[in-house]
């Protein structure tokens, strides 16, 4: 079998002109990126660690379908992730483990969620840490600080009646995250990293609330030269900066939504992911299994959330109306806050 | 092919996209390697440059038809030719003065008089050819150009077609630049004042140091014009305002060194210097014969060294032959022609006759119609289709065809193509130079206008 050729590197221009890279280019690796974390600049991270356990998905960023109060959910288990196969040699259960839990899942729509996380010794528990337990992003942040390595994790279901009702082990390794070469490694599809930042094709910046931009997603453009433009007129034709979306007169073509309006709009708009029901990219196997939908439970933690309801419903209440949030808490109050290890 | 033999430069032409010699199936190289210690492959269609490991250089070599494939991923078609009439020119150069002072032996218009008596050019017919220029430019920048003889024999119309063509241009809205070639005696303080006003691009034809320069430019008298061509540019060199000066020398057999020239040259205060070799005119003892081509090759890359290092060190380049050969590597220059003769460039002779260029003034052969009758699309179409590398022969099967274009139409026709492996050669050295420089002295590039 003959070794393969290249590289060939171009030299002059017109070799450069006709090179087609490989590949995403190099500032959308990981490596190389700005990578912040609510809710991100080239990726989410959140979206970066729904995988951190080969063969789970687990939601931290979509705020209803973790619901914040709740800690991290399964949403789905992924047979097909490569990084499992590769985990067989050292974790020879964990298949078979995740086999039975994709079953139950299949049959029962109740949830999964995060509970004790075990590493090098320290055990974690997300949903009693603090005696409060922690909401998705808390969770995620934990999970943040696992090292590579294997990794036990605890999955807890809850009956209607707020008490466990069952627990499942799982033992692992933390996912790696990359391949060779700094690539992100071949278990997320196609949009999965990105599938939770704001774009201003979508619409949905005004509502951002983080005041920062993806570097590569201006939401300034240079206008348009109007067919009946004056020339000489400043500025000039087709160089006077705008701001995207808010043309002004006269050129007012597009209605400029005052915040309310848009805020309100975001949540009801076609061009808009519905929050709650944003697909997720399911083009990498055709025996990939559909994410569930979560069903909103009626269980509630009594000291978890209470400081984050709008009333003050009886914990225990079976008649309480569904949970009503105030605006999810931003998290972590700085980039830096990520990056704190967990202590036992 | 015969290589040429010069240090560390061995020419290897090879492969065709079906791995045959060249030549065997017809197919003409589609890509040639060029070893060293960055190994290279020049694909000949795109002019792209291209580095590898020395393994895949080697399986290159020895058609490895998976590198081969590997390679032919990144190749493109040559250059396209033009289905269509070619558009008016726009570039001409007027013979003012079909006569000159000197009496250069090896001068190709034979004392500045294209074998026939010495003329002027009526300042109607410049002005005449100036019109039809401008007003077939379509907004496109032009070139008015100068050409003897010796221009400066008669500067009145000079003047007057300059002023001419400025006003004209101006009122055209057509951008407009000038260029003269001149031995440089007979330049005055008002032409001075004409080249720095209108940005002229000066080409002063001097040889090399006074040795060098009377050893074959020599007044009609027998005596040397290095001299007075010196004293006459010396003003403009000092101060050149808004115009490009250059020399030009023309490098003859009996002494083949170029770096002399050079240096020789940029003392008199020239800032750039470009060489040529004699391959034509009627002092044949000077031509080139085919045994000098290895050692001027060897000449040229000593110079080219010597540039290098020059830049190299923080100093302006100067040695045009280099900087152009780097520049176009750098661009990628693929072309059928070898230079704009015909297509976008013609010459008008004294009598308002066009012809194909400066060099081809009053050879029935090459004449393209006049001013009166207007150029032809017929004789301009024909002269230069059986011009085009890609229709003859050794040209089409050449590796270098697209960077060098197949040669001086007139020097061609007149004593063939003795000088290919030469070219060959220097094209090499140049690629070779490019390739080291990007990698371990960019700023050499840069200063060259090649990065």
């Amino acid at each position: 079998m003959s070794e393969q050729a290249g590289p060939f590197v171009p030299l002059n221009l017109s070799a450069r002109l006709q090179r087609s890279a490989a590949g995403n280019p190099a500032g959308a690796r990981l490596a190389s990126g700005v990578a912040n974390c609510f809710p991100g600049l080239e990726f989410d991270h959140r979206n970066l660690d729904r995988r951190f356990f080969p063969g789970l998905v687990v939601e931290f960023a979509d705020p209803v379908v973790a619901q914040p109060s709740m800690g991290g959910v399964v949403t789905a288990v992924d047979l097909d992730d490569p990084v499992l196969a590769d985990a067989a040699a050292t974790h020879p259960h964990l298949h078979d483990d995740l086999t039975a839990l994709s079953a139950d899942m299949a049959a029962d729509n109740r949830a999964w969620w995060i509970g004790r996380i075990v590493q090098g010794g320290v055990v974690i528990d997300p949903q009693t840490i603090h005696g409060l337990g922690l909401d998705s992003l808390g969770t995620w942040r934990i999970v943040r600080s696992l090292e590579p390595g294997a990794v036990q994790l605890v999955l807890n279901r809850f009956g209607d009646d707020g008490v466990a009702a069952g627990e499942v082990v799982l033992d692992g390794p933390r996912r790696d995250y990359l391949a060779a070469g700094d690539t992100i490694d071949a278990g997320y599809a196609p949009g999965e990293l990105t599938q939770s930042l704001c774009s201003p094709w979508q619409h949905d910046f005004r509502d951002c609330g983080c005041y920062y931009w993806a570097s590569n997603h201006p939401d300034i453009a240079i206008e348009a030269v109007q067919p009946d433009e004056e020339p000489g007129v400043p500025p000039p034709p087709g160089t006077g900066w705008v701001n995207w979306l808010r043309a002004r007169p006269p050129r007012d073509n597009v209605p400029e939504l005052g915040y309310y309006e848009t805020a309100s709009a975001i949540r009801t708009s076609p061009w808009c992911c519905a929050i709650g029901s944003r697909p997720t990219p399911t083009d990498r196997a055709p025996s990939r299994r559909p994410r569930p939908t979560p069903r909103p439970t009626s269980w509630w933690p009594s000291s978890a959330m209470a400081w984050r309801l709008s009333s003050t419903p009886s914990p225990s209440s079976t008649s309480t109306p569904g949970p009503r949030y105030a605006r999810p808490r931003k998290w972590p109050p700085s980039p830096t806050a990520i990056w704190l290890r967990a202590s036992p | 092919m015969t290589a040429v033999e010069a240090d560390r430069w061995t020419p290897v032409t090879l492969g065709t996209r079906t791995g045959d010699a060249p030549g065997a199936s017809g197919d003409p190289p589609w890509f040639h390697l060029v070893p060293g210690r960055r190994p290279l492959a020049w694909l000949v269609g795109g002019s792209q440059l291209f580095e590898m490991t020395p393994s895949d250089f080697d399986r290159l070599a020895a058609g490895d038809e998976a590198v081969v494939a590997a390679l032919s991923d990144a190749a493109v078609t040559g250059p396209a030719w033009p289905d269509s009439p070619p558009e008016p020119p726009t570039a001409v150069s007027l013979a003012l003065a079909q006569s000159c002072n000197l009496s250069c032996s090896y001068c190709y218009a034979d004392a500045g008089q294209f074998g026939g008596p010495a003329r002027r050019m009526p300042v109607d017919v410049a002005r005449r050819a100036v019109d039809v220029l401008v007003d077939g430019a379509g907004g496109r920048r032009v070139t008015l150009g100068f050409i003897g003889g010796e221009v400066l024999l008669h500067r009145e119309a000079l003047h007057d077609v300059v002023a001419y063509a400025g006003d004209r241009a101006d009122a055209a809205g057509v951008p407009i630049g000038f260029s003269i070639t001149t031995n440089g005696t007979l330049v005055t303080p008002a032409d001075v004042a004409l080249f720095r006003i209108h940005n002229f691009a000066v080409t002063v034809s001097l040889d090399g140091d006074h040795r060098a320069n009377d050893a074959h430019r020599r007044a009609r008298d027998g005596r040397g014009s290095f001299e007075r061509a010196v004293a006459g540019v010396a003003e403009l060199l000092a101060d050149p305002g808004r115009a490009k000066v250059a020399a030009r020398a023309t490098v003859t057999r009996h002494d083949i060194k170029v770096h002399e020239r050079v240096e020789a040259l940029a003392a008199v205060g020239f800032a750039e210097v470009g060489v040529s070799p004699l391959r034509t005119g009627p002092d044949r003892q000077a031509r080139f014969a085919p045994t000098d081509w290895a050692p001027f090759l060897a000449e040229m890359v000593r110079a080219a060294d010597a540039e290098v290092d020059r830049v190299g060190a923080g100093h302006r380049p100067r040695f045009t032959n280099l900087s152009t050969g780097l520049r176009e590597i750098h661009r990628g220059s693929a072309r059928p022609l070898p230079c704009g003769s015909t297509l976008s460039y013609v010459a008008v002779g004294a009598d308002g006759d066009y012809w194909t260029c400066h060099r081809t003034v009053d050879n029935p052969a090459y004449r393209l119609g006049d001013l009166d009758e207007g150029l032809s699309a017929t004789a301009r179409q024909a002269f230069l289709d059986r011009r085009r590398v890609d229709g003859q022969e050794p040209c089409r099967s050449c590796w270098a065809r697209y960077l060098c274009g197949g040669g001086c139409h007139a020097e061609v026709d007149e004593v063939g193509r003795e000088g290919c492996d030469y070219i060959r050669g220097w094209l090499e050295h140049c690629i070779s130079v490019y390739a080291e420089c990007q990698a371990t002295r960019p700023e050499v590039l840069r200063s060259m206008g090649a990065s």
